[in-house]
């Protein structure tokens, strides 16, 4: 029977053998690979649901909403469970109205991401897409659907510059901010940008477990991974803004078609009370999602812009200027107020004509008539003393060539001087580019909100306040920097003196600003875009029409300024405009009084 | 092989591995269970005591008893067998089990110890003793095994057929086959095999079979599960997740988790060390059941122990393969471990003869 013994012995091997072969296998598959099959089981129940908050709602300085949320459907999809991504588009093609080319695009980039967080794939979609989704969830794999906030704009274009607008954070975003990942919604423009670490909150977190057939189990998942927590959601912070609602929606159509901006601010605080800027868009076209191409083909559209032109438009100021170059004569004791200068209509500097706008002249001119007249030959003869290196520093104090300071986008412009000239241009300075200067042509560019900030400095008695979008306990005036100090009081008041003039006087350029409701002093300004030479009936080589204003003329509440792009004659164009504008913010200041009173009684 | 074991006897070590293992097989059991609900642990539990209650009954039989009635054993599991195309009820394609009252009976189950007990049997009634059978000597041998196969095929039972065949085969090889013999029976099994494709199973049979086979015409069904199966596996590292907490199983991504994935539930839960620890049990067993049998003197005693060493053996190595992807998916339970009643009874029953032949 040995035969039989060593059969056995053979049998007893073959169990060792195979004993080291399964041993050996599981080594594989759970030391060697446990790692990898740990994060795929994890993979496999785990959904991480983001529970998107709502950005802070903004507010209007009387509490009026003026941007906020409405429930809006998204459809998101779980990377990692899309099994037929060809199958997937054409089953939503139908469904919602969006291209299948477009969708197995999107689909084919999501699906290389194998992510267990979702990922949008089309937003706000309407009642009738919402309902066929929701009927055919069976059958999309890996789509939900997502209870999302839609940012609604009861003001639409009025406001849709200023206030700005959110987009899906790109990968560049992605890095400078750090704390949002991509796909989460962020401010890209506007108010909506600058307060958006604020406005934006803090998305929630939940972990759900699913089953093999995506049935959430919720309740589970503390116990089988008690790694994963999930994240309370914390809504953005409301703001509130300096902005009166009814002030701006009543600017913005103020200015009928016409391209332009108008900023309205409080003279005392720097709080911008209203800011418009035209050209706008309507914010759906914005929110909805467009591809590159019909983003692009939006942009064109001539009634289509995102930039705003109170703060990053730049333009040639024109005669409103001749505030500052006043201000600077006065200072630098260069004209006498008393003296007085001829105006015939031109002015030669090196054999070189400089017309005046009035070509028959002004006659005698003194600085306060030449003020409220606009004068530009008293302006191109003072302005040979004086120097571009003395008017210089007189614009810098007064803001230009600086940012204001503004919570908001904004340009600089250009305060011109030898040295600016000689760096930029390399060039030497002309003594004919000084006078052209002096009133407000040439080089010169400033936004509106600076003109804005210069014109309340006069109304305010000499203080050149930092301009506010956002309303703060804070009472104390921020002054601008750059020496800080009150501007010279005497000089002051003179100016309120020559723009109530201007305004109020038969010759004055402003008459048509003047009101019965209030007193308005102001200065105008035509901005020539191309040279005099050139004659053109052409809207776009029309001059950009500026008016700039206070009221009441002595003791000042508003100042409202008023640039038209191409708008021509700033007397004519800009002043009824903001002679409006003044008015209404009375009007409605008279209205909230009295239902105030009303209340209190 | 020799093993040298100072403080107990091959059959304290048999009874306490078994013990430690079926204890195991509970727990899993139970740990799967809490979920689910425990009625699948508490029937399991019965059917562990009735298991016991079968050593304790066959293990106190007198050993001629047994050898006397492997016959009537035999025929009775064989006709029980038959009775099922009539009676059979028809769990997930197959008709493969009996329901009397509460309780569901798989007759391919018990069949066999019966197929073991017979060939025992058989091979010390043969006189001769030859070291190799030839062709004509192994013709009852075969037919022995290939009826109850047969009948297995017919329900169909893949998995429990392909089961059954290793084990008689074992038990055949063991018993020698001359080369002219295994020849023919090689060649006789590839000719038979189109006529039996043809004759014996019907279309649905077919692709039931076909899909079973072919992983990529079903990949939800049966790859997928052993992609799970392995995932469970692996995901439990070298310590596992815990008791109960077996997300794969516990979430059924794991299917089968209480019965043919029962292993891949203690990998998931216990890791490394937990399944190494059930791998190392169950092989020791087998080794155990080995020894027992090559100590024995009496012909039928050690062949039937051989037998159901080759049962546990097969069992495991399907079993085990299947779940860590080794091997498709057939449906195989491992004793002790996965709940079912008949194939619990069976194992406990093999342990109960070895127990009572061993005294022989």
């Amino acid at each position: 029977m040995g035969f039989l013994k060593h059969r056995f012995t053979i049998a007893s091997s073959l169990i060792v053998l195979f004993f080291v072969v399964f041993s050996g296998r599981l080594f594989y598959l759970q030391i060697y690979k446990g790692e990898e099959y740990r994060n795929f089981s994890e993979r496999n129940i785990l959904r991480a649901l983001e529970l998107p908050a709502p950005r802070g709602r903004i507010f209007d300085r009387n509490g009026e909403k003026i941007l906020y949320n409405k429930p809006s459907f998204n459809i998101r999809v779980f990377p990692r469970e899309i099994t037929d991504v060809e199958e997937l588009a054409e089953k939503l093609a139908e469904i919602i109205n969006v291209p299948e080319k477009k969708l197995l695009e999107k689909l084919r980039k999501i699906e290389t991401l194998q992510s267990f967080y979702p990922v949008t794939i089309a937003k706000d979609i309407s009642r009738e897409e919402l309902l066929l989704v929701e009927k055919n969830k069976e059958t999309l794999e890996g789509i939900f659907l997502e209870v999302g906030h839609k940012r609604f704009y009861p003001h639409g274009e009025a406001a849709a510059v200023l206030l700005g607008y959110t987009g899906i954070a790109d990968a560049k975003e992605v890095r400078t901010y750090g704390r949002i990942k991509a796909g989460n919604e962020l401010g890209k423009m506007g108010v909506e940008k600058v307060f958006d670490s604020e406005l934006r909150g803090t998305n929630g977190l939940e972990y759900v477990m699913v089953n093999a057939h995506g049935k959430v189990i919720s309740d589970s998942v503390a116990t089988l991974l008690p790694a994963r927590k999930n994240r309370e959601m914390v809504q953005g912070k409301d703001i509130h803004l300096t902005i009166d609602a009814q002030l701006q929606q009543f600017a913005y159509d103020a200015l009928g078609k016409e391209k332009g901006a108008i900023v309205a601010m409080d003279v005392k605080s720097g709080e911008i009370l209203a800011m418009v800027s035209r050209p706008s868009y309507r914010p759906e076209h914005i929110s909805k999602e467009l591809s590159p191409e019909e983003r692009r083909k939006t942009k064109k559209k001539k009634s289509f812009s995102l930039l705003n032109r109170s703060t990053q438009g730049t333009y040639p100021p024109g005669s409103v200027l001749k505030i500052i170059t006043a201000f600077a004569l006065l200072e630098e004791k260069t004209a006498d107020p008393k003296s007085s200068v001829h105006c015939p209509g031109h002015y030669f500097i090196n054999k070189k004509r400089f017309n005046c706008w009035r070509e028959e002249g002004h006659g005698d001119m003194n600085l306060y008539k030449a003020i409220v007249e606009s004068c530009d030959v008293y302006f191109y003869k003072l302005s040979q003393k004086l120097g571009v290196d003395g008017l210089y520093p007189y614009m810098k104090k007064f803001g230009l060539g600086e940012r204001t300071g503004i919570a908001l986008p904004e340009k600089r412009g250009v305060n011109p001087s030898k040295a600016w000239k000689r760096k930029h241009l390399k060039e030497p300075w002309y003594p004919g580019e000084t006078a052209i200067l002096a009133i407000g042509q040439g080089y010169v560019t400033a936004t509106p909100l600076q003109i804005s900030v210069m014109t309340s400095a006069i109304a305010n008695g000499g203080i050149v306040v930092k301009p506010k979008i956002r309303k703060t306990d804070e009472k104390k005036p921020l002054r601008i920097t750059g020496g800080g100090q009150r501007l010279d009081a005497k000089s002051v008041s003179f100016l309120k003196k020559a723009l109530y003039g201007a305004v109020n006087e038969h010759r004055g350029t402003g008459i048509y600003a003047r009101s019965k409701i209030t007193s308005v002093s102001g200065k105008t300004g035509t901005a020539q875009v191309v040279s005099a030479k050139f004659e053109s009936t052409e809207k776009r080589f029309q001059d950009h029409a500026w008016f700039t204003s206070y009221a009441p003329s002595d003791s000042a509440e508003i100042s409202v300024t008023v640039l038209v792009e191409n708008g021509g004659s700033g007397s004519v164009a800009a002043a009824p405009i903001a002679k409006k504008i003044i008015e209404t913010y009375f009007k409605l200041k008279k209205e909230r009084d009295e239902v105030r009173i009303a209340i209190s009684e | 092989m020799k093993f040298e074991l100072p403080y107990l006897s091959s059959y304290s070590w048999l009874l306490l591995l078994t013990a430690l293992l079926c204890l195991a097989g509970l727990m899993n059991l139970y740990s799967v269970s809490l979920l689910a609900g425990l009625g699948a642990f508490k029937k399991q539990l019965v059917w562990v005591f009735a298991g016991l209650l079968t050593v304790a009954v066959i293990s106190r039989l007198r050993p001629h008893t047994l050898e006397n009635h492997s016959v009537t054993f035999y025929l009775f599991f064989l006709a029980l067998l038959g009775l099922l195309f009539v009676f059979g009820k028809t769990v997930s394609g197959s008709r493969s089990w009996f329901q009397i009252g509460p309780v569901s009976v798989q007759p391919s189950e018990f069949i066999k110890i019966g197929i073991i007990m017979m060939l025992a049997n058989y091979y010390a009634n043969d006189v001769a003793a030859k070291e190799n059978y030839n062709s004509v000597e192994l013709l009852k041998p075969l037919a022995l095994l290939l009826v109850p196969t047969a009948a297995v095929i017919a329900q169909p039972d893949m998995g429990t057929a392909i089961t059954i065949l290793l084990i008689g085969s074992s038990i055949i090889l063991l018993m020698g086959i001359s080369r002219k013999a295994l020849l023919k029976i090689i060649i006789i099994a590839l000719i038979s095999i189109v006529p039996a494709w043809h004759l014996l199973i019907k279309d649905y049979q077919k692709e039931r079979i076909y899909s079973f086979m072919d992983t990529s015409t079903d990949p939800f069904g049966v790859s997928y599960n052993s992609i799970q199966s392995q995932i469970a596996i692996g995901s439990g590292m070298g310590f596992g997740k815990g008791f109960s907490l077996g997300s794969q199983s516990n979430l059924n991504f794991l299917p089968a988790h209480h019965t043919d994935f029962a292993f891949s539930v203690i990998s998931e839960e216990w890791g490394f060390r937990g399944s190494v620890f059930i791998l190392l049990l169950y092989f020791s067993i087998i080794l155990f059941i080995l020894r027992i049998a090559t100590s024995l003197e009496d012909r039928f005693a050690m062949i039937a122990c051989f037998g159901i060493a080759a049962m546990l053996f097969w069992h495991a190595v399907i079993n085990i393969a299947m779940v860590t992807g080794l091997m498709p998916i057939i449906g195989t339970p491992l004793f002790f471990i996965s709940y079912g009643g008949s194939s619990t009874l069976t194992a406990f029953i093999g342990i109960g003869i070895v127990l009572c032949l061993r005294r022989k």
